[in-house]
């Protein structure tokens, strides 16, 4: 399985920073593990941000 | 890996499993009927003793409030809702049909839990698109029903399809496709024909992991629905599951979802709650 963050596209490492919300890593690495597919294969969705901001709003 | 069983072999024997339950068949056609009244569900829900027993069991549940205090199934069926009524209606007449599986790659409670989900998110989605909510909530409650037929008489198989899809850190569908030359999808359809759903609804099974389409202007479908349904919830990671993985979405059928952000985000808490809520009361 591969976890490490050069799985990700681009754009997907500091949204949430960037977007000011607070990142638990924890929950951080649980999102690769679950999209895990969609990021070694680069796949593009919407989906990803949408799960990303949820998961930030519903932690704080 | 070449397909060891052949596709038409396990269509016939899905067509030989009993049909749905009369019953249920007639429950289910009156929880989609907006002009029925709860006391006409309640008495066709009287004449099984079976389900009168779970539901009441269910309405006097710790989660309701009034343990004990609930002795007719006219006020149980208020109390639970239309939605917790159908689903106990509907595992119960599952289980009629398709006895518990022993395949050791198959979890009754999970794939019954993530099948919940599933319908509660489908609901919501359409309800958020403007479609039918019942017929969507049928549709997600039963997309993964093909797991259940091949756990049932394809243990073996489906075990194989599923420490493949470990092996090789796939998606388990690809993994049935590489096993058995087709996918749960495929056989829920042919046991949603079987048992007479309608067209959509067997669609929506049969294609919720390719839902396809180009035309990504176009309304939404009851598979766009059930198909984003199913993502989402893999997504919310609501069982925990260790192996847990989200499935590919297609991007089309994404966008005929008439949602926005803040939609969507609705959609993902409204599904969390309900689902908590139905899992402390069923599960």
């Amino acid at each position: 399985m591969k976890t490490s963050t050069s799985d990700a596209p681009p754009e997907e490492a500091p949204a949430a920073a960037v977007q000011g919300t607070p990142v638990d890593p924890h929950k951080d690495v649980r999102l690769r593990e679950l999209f895990r597919v969609w990021l070694r294969e680069g796949h593009v969705h919407p989906l990803i941000h949408l799960i990303r901001q949820f998961r930030a709003q519903s932690a704080q | 890996m070449n397909a060891i069983i052949e596709a038409e072999d396990v269509k016939t024997r899905v067509q030989e499993l009993p049909p749905l339950p009369q019953v249920m068949r007639e429950i289910v056609e009156a929880l989609n009927d907006d002009n029925l009244s709860l006391d006409v569900i309640a008495r066709r829900i009287a004449v099984d003793p079976a389900l009168v027993a779970k539901i009441l069991r269910v309405a006097n549940s710790a989660f309701y409030g009034v343990s004990g205090s609930v002795g007719g199934v006219g006020d149980a069926v208020r109390l639970i809702g239309l939605r917790t009524v159908g689903i106990i209606v509907s595992a119960a007449g599952i289980l009629q049909t398709i006895p518990p599986p022993s395949c050791a790659a198959f979890d009754f409670k999970r794939f019954w839990a993530h099948s919940i989900a599933v319908a509660i998110c489908s609901q919501e989605l359409a309800s958020a698109c403007g479609c039918s909510t019942t017929v969507a909530f049928a549709a997600g409650l039963l997309h993964d029903i093909g797991q259940l037929a091949l756990a049932t008489h394809y243990p073996l198989e489906l075990t194989a399809a599923t420490h493949l899809a470990r092996d090789r850190d796939c998606l388990r569908y690809e993994a049935e496709k590489d096993i058995l030359g087709f996918d749960h999808g495929e056989v829920g359809a042919w046991l949603a024909a079987h048992w007479r759903l309608t067209d959509s609804v067997c669609e929506a099974i049969r294609r919720h992991h390719d839902p396809g389409g180009e035309d990504c202007a176009a309304p939404a479908t009851l598979t766009d629905i059930v198909h984003a349904a199913d993502g989402i919830v893999h997504a919310l990671d609501l069982l925990r599951l260790p192996h847990e993985q989200v499935p590919r979405l297609q991007l089309c059928a994404w966008q005929r979802l008439p949602l926005g952000p803040e939609s969507f985000l609705r959609v993902f808490q409204r599904t969390v709650h309900s689902f908590d809520a139905m899992c402390r009361a069923l599960l």
